[in-house]
Formats: C-alpha cells, sequence, structure tokens
C-alpha cells in the first residue's frame, strides 16, 4: 500500500509537472464554450421550446473528447515508458506491477474527474450569466450526465492502459483507440440512450464493471510481460 | 570472496519466435566476485541481463538468485538486486533528486537515508549541485551515472550491469571502476557487460565469452588464455643493439620469432615453456654479445587479442 501511494503520488506528479493536468483543466472548459457557441442554435431541444443549456452541452462535450484526450493520454504514455525503458527500472522493485497500471489510471482519472467538475461549472457559470440559471431538472441532468462521462472516462481510460500495454507503436495504439477502443468505453453511455429507470445508477455500474474489467485484463497481461 | 553461489543459471535458455537468444547457459556467480560479460552484438549479453534480474519471465531451465527461484519468486528476488540498463532513461519531468529519491523509496529505503546518500553519491560521481535540475538537462555520460547511483543506492546483494561504462569518458570510466571494485569488496556481487575490453581485464575476477547464444567459455583471464590457445610471447628491447642477434634465432628454435622494430624482438612462447629459463638466456647472450637491454618481459595476450583469436575460431 505504501508503494501503491509512492506511485500514485509520483503519477500526479508527473501529470502536474508536465502540464498535462493544467492543460485539461483549462482548455477542456475553453473547448466547451467554444464549441457551444459555435454550434449555436443547432442543438436538439431538452426541454420543448429551449436550446440545450451550456450545462448539459459541457457534460457531453467532455464524455467525448475528455475520455478519448485520457485514453490517448495513457496509451502513449505507457508505450513511451516501455520503449524508453523507463519500466525496466521500476518492475525490477520490490512493487506489484499491477500498481503501475492502477496508480497511472487513478491519477489521470482523478485528473480528468477535476477537469470535468471545471467544464460543468463553467457550464452553470456561463447558463448563469447569460439569464438562464440551471432548473432542478437541468442540475439533475447535469448530474446524470457528469456520471454517465465518469463511467465512459474511466472505461476508456482502462481502454487506453489496455492498450498501452498490448502494442510498442503509439502510432498504432492511437489507431486502435481511435477505430476500434472506442466502442466499448460507450457502454456506461447505454442505459442513459436506451432511457433505462434509475439510469445514473447503471451507467455508474456498467462504467465501473467494464473499468475494472479492463484494468484487470490489462494488469494479468502486463504481470506476464517480458521486457 | 565467498564460495557460496548467489547465482545458478541450470540450462538456461530463451529463444523469440524460434530465434536463439540464450542456449543452455549453466553459470554461477559467487557471492562478492565480478563477473565481466563479453560477445558481439546479439550474441545474447542482454537477454541474459534481463532473465536475471526478472524482465524476461518465459525461458527453460532453473534459475536461482540467493536461494529463490526466478521466475516464481520474483517478488523475493528484487530486494536483492540492482539494475542498470543499456541506455538507462528517466520520465523527463523528473529531477535528479526525485529520480533517485522515487526508486530508492521504492526498493525499501526511508526519507532520512536518502537525505544522506544521495548526495553523497551525487558528489562521488562529480554530480554534487544536479540533484534539483531536470533529468532532461543531463549529457548521456551522466545519465549513465545517475542510472549507475539508482542501481546501488539501496546496498543491493547483486548488481546486474548492462554496458555500464558505454559513453563515459575515460575519468569517469576510471571512477565507474573504483565504485565497482569497492562495492565488491562490500560483498556484492556484480556481473557486468562491456564492449570495452580492457576495462572487464581491469576488474572482473572471472568472465565468460558469449557468442550465437552460448556461453562458450568462462573462467580467469588465465583460463580463458588455456582455453583459447594464445601462449604468452617475450618481448625485448635493446638500448644497445649487440653485435649479432643470431643467438636469437638458436634460444627461439622453432619457435616464432618476429623483429618488431631494429632494437625490439618477439618470441612466442609455446604453451609448456619455462619462460623464465629463457627470459634468462636472452640476458645472458645479449650481454655476451656486447649488447644492452632495455626491457625483456613476459608478455600476457591482452583480453583485446583472446577475444578476437575467440571470434576468429568462431
Amino acid at each position: 500500500m505504501k508503494n501503491f501511494t509512492l506511485l500514485f503520488r509520483d503519477e500526479l506528479n508527473g501529470f502536474y509537472k508536465s502540464g498535462v493536468m493544467i492543460a485539461l483543466w483549462v482548455l477542456l472548459p475553453l473547448i466547451g464554450i467554444l464549441v457551444y457557441f459555435l454550434v449555436d442554435g443547432q442543438m436538439t431541444e431538452v426541454i420543448p421550446g429551449q436550446e440545450v443549456p451550456m450545462t448539459i452541452f459541457i457534460g457531453y462535450i467532455i464524455s467525448n473528447l475528455g475520455a478519448q484526450i485520457t485514453a490517448i493520454m495513457l496509451t502513449v504514455n505507457i508505450i513511451n515508458e516501455k520503449n524508453s525503458k523507463v519500466f525496466e527500472i521500476f518492475v525490477i522493485r520490490p512493487i506489484r506491477r499491477s500498481n503501475l497500471l492502477w496508480s497511472k489510471f487513478l491519477s489521470v482519472f482523478l485528473c480528468v474527474m477535476l477537469a470535468c467538475i471545471i467544464s460543468l461549472f463553467t457550464g452553470v457559470l456561463v447558463d448563469s450569466i447569460s439569464g438562464n440559471p440551471p432548473s432542478g431538472f437541468i442540475v439533475e441532468k447535469t448530474l446524470e450526465s457528469f456520471v454517465m462521462s465518469m463511467g465512459i472516462v474511466g472505461s476508456f481510460a482502462a481502454t487506453g492502459i489496455l492498450i498501452g500495454v498490448l502494442t510498442d507503436s503509439i502510432l498504432v495504439g492511437v489507431l486502435l483507440i481511435l477505430f476500434v477502443g472506442g466502442n466499448l468505453p460507450l457502454l456506461p453511455a447505454l442505459p442513459t440512450m436506451v432511457g433505462l429507470d434509475n439510469s445514473m445508477f447503471w451507467s455508474l455500474m456498467v462504467g465501473a464493471v467494464v473499468t475494472v474489467g479492463l484494468m484487470l485484463l490489462a494488469s494479468a497481461i502486463f504481470k506476464e510481460k517480458s521486457f | 570472496m565467498n564460495n557460496n553461489p548467489l547465482v545458478s543459471f541450470e540450462n538456461v535458455s530463451k529463444t523469440y519466435f524460434g530465434n536463439r537468444g540464450l542456449l543452455n547457459l549453466n553459470l554461477e556467480l559467487k557471492e562478492g566476485e565480478i563477473f565481466g560479460y563479453i560477445g558481439p552484438n546479439g550474441a545474447g549479453k542482454t537477454t541474459t541481463m534481463k532473465v536475471l534480474v526478472g524482465l524476461i519471465n518465459k525461458f527453460e531451465g532453473k534459475l536461482r538468485v540467493g536461494g529463490f527461484s526466478l521466475p516464481r519468486d520474483r517478488g523475493k528476488v528484487h530486494p536483492l538486486i540492482g539494475y542498470l540498463p543499456q541506455g538507462v532513461s528517466f520520465q523527463r519531468w523528473r529531477t535528479v533528486d526525485n529520480a533517485l529519491r522515487t526508486f530508492g523509496l521504492l526498493s525499501g529505503m526511508e526519507n532520512s537515508e536518502l537525505d544522506k546518500v544521495i548526495p553523497e553519491w551525487l558528489e562521488r560521481f562529480g554530480l554534487g549541485g544536479w540533484g534539483k535540475y531536470k533529468v532532461r538537462k543531463l549529457s548521456g555520460g551522466m545519465m549513465q551515472k545517475v542510472g549507475f547511483i539508482q542501481a546501488l543506492l539501496h546496498k543491493p546483494k547483486l548488481l546486474v550491469l548492462d554496458e555500464p561504462l558505454s559513453g563515459l569518458d575515460p575519468a569517469s570510466r576510471l571512477l565507474l571502476k573504483d565504485v565497482i571494485r569497492d562495492i565488491r569488496n562490500q560483498g556484492t556481487t556484480v556481473i557486468f557487460s562491456s564492449h570495452i575490453l580492457s576495462d572487464v581485464q581491469d576488474v572482473a575476477d572471472r568472465m565468460g565469452l558469449i557468442s550465437e547464444g552460448h556461453l562458450r567459455v568462462k573462467g580467469s583471464l588465465e583460463d580463458l588464455k588455456r582455453h583459447i590457445g594464445i601462449p604468452n610471447e617475450l618481448v625485448v628491447e635493446f638500448s644497445q643493439v649487440p653485435g649479432s642477434t643470431v643467438f636469437l634465432s638458436e634460444i627461439a628454435g622453432t619457435r616464432p620469432l618476429k623483429k618488431i622494430t631494429e632494437s625490439q624482438y618477439k618470441i612466442v612462447f609455446f604453451p609448456d615453456d619455462n619462460t623464465d629459463e629463457l627470459i634468462h638466456q636472452v640476458i645472458t647472450q645479449t650481454l655476451v654479445n656486447g649488447g644492452k637491454i632495455r626491457k625483456a618481459g613476459n608478455i600476457p595476450p591482452s583480453l583485446d587479442l583472446l577475444y578476437m583469436r575467440f571470434l576468429g575460431q568462431r
């Protein structure tokens, strides 16, 4: 546990120092706002007679963009560390190999979750400033959107880690995420898309199962991997 | 040096998709010895190192380190080893101090201990004051030194070094060889590979020559000489050349005699020669013939020569 805490802190430190964390926290909300105004008036209505509020829109943007960024970031990170032999001096330490993956996953997940919260708050702020403060219905939808986003981000992150473990080529890794790995992580969105009762709970459950399943698979492969 | 084997390879083989990597390696490393590993590119040196530190999990044969079996007891073996891979690298955002501290902590050291030893090692390697710099600012040689420090920081029982001296200037190579000897004297077993054969000759207690995945020969320099069959040479240099040098041919008999310069000759000994007696005869006859000797010596073949002959034989 001590080693896991150390690795987790270390990964957070790495994301902070490499500037990725700041970029996510600033760029993700900005991209959301920018896209919202670019597609102004062309959005599907959530409440009859009303355009999609910024709050919900940003939730969807994060689900797609943030999650893909997360997956690509993790894949590239793992492939780079494999190819540059950084992993070689980690895995010969008395630590569980899976801790290396889980610490990466949790640190990136935490960073993106904070980026999502910041983005959603930015959405609420923009809606409020533009004289359209979020109603109870919108807040509920936002929360649902956030939970679904987290399910998707978690699943994408786990997919990114699995693909990073499996391949040694950054190009192949990124292509796999964009064209193959993009389907499985969308499972957590299904309960919302099909309109299940208590969809928030089911999104959370499906997201957790997919994420943990993929992470366990990646850990099992990584444990036996030769370098 | 203790005679107990710390490492024991028994018929260890590793193939890559049917191609040889390592074939039937049998090797024991004793506690507190330095073993030099020599061979051409692609011979199997790095594969051996990776199998030994648990980076390669699937291989045939038996490998024991410190009484534990690899790969099964990988978790018990890892606290015993330090490893410097060829072309070591760290995450670019790390500072030198952060990199060493992280690996020290992961190896079970405490922060208070690291506060003391990291500056000491950096100072010893001429990197005092570099602790706060990002590793990306380091030159290749400096990176190699930091890699070396991370491998030995936690005082491992077995230090595995893959090409530790490559990319280093002569002064740094001397320093690293001193450090390797020091840690051997503290009881650590060291195995290292190198292309710089004089370095292996300088520090290794025993050495092994590997080619095409086979460890062809192992032992001391004397053992290697015997195995490869290169005899010593008598090199004699006159400060005053004798009136006649015919006596050299008479002493040499059927042994090869070569005139290197006007004042320098070489006789290649037979393996069972009484070299002291031959040298005595050369000195005596030089004086009888009015010559003076600047130097005369029994020169063993260099490791470079053994290595080249060994490759030629293959």
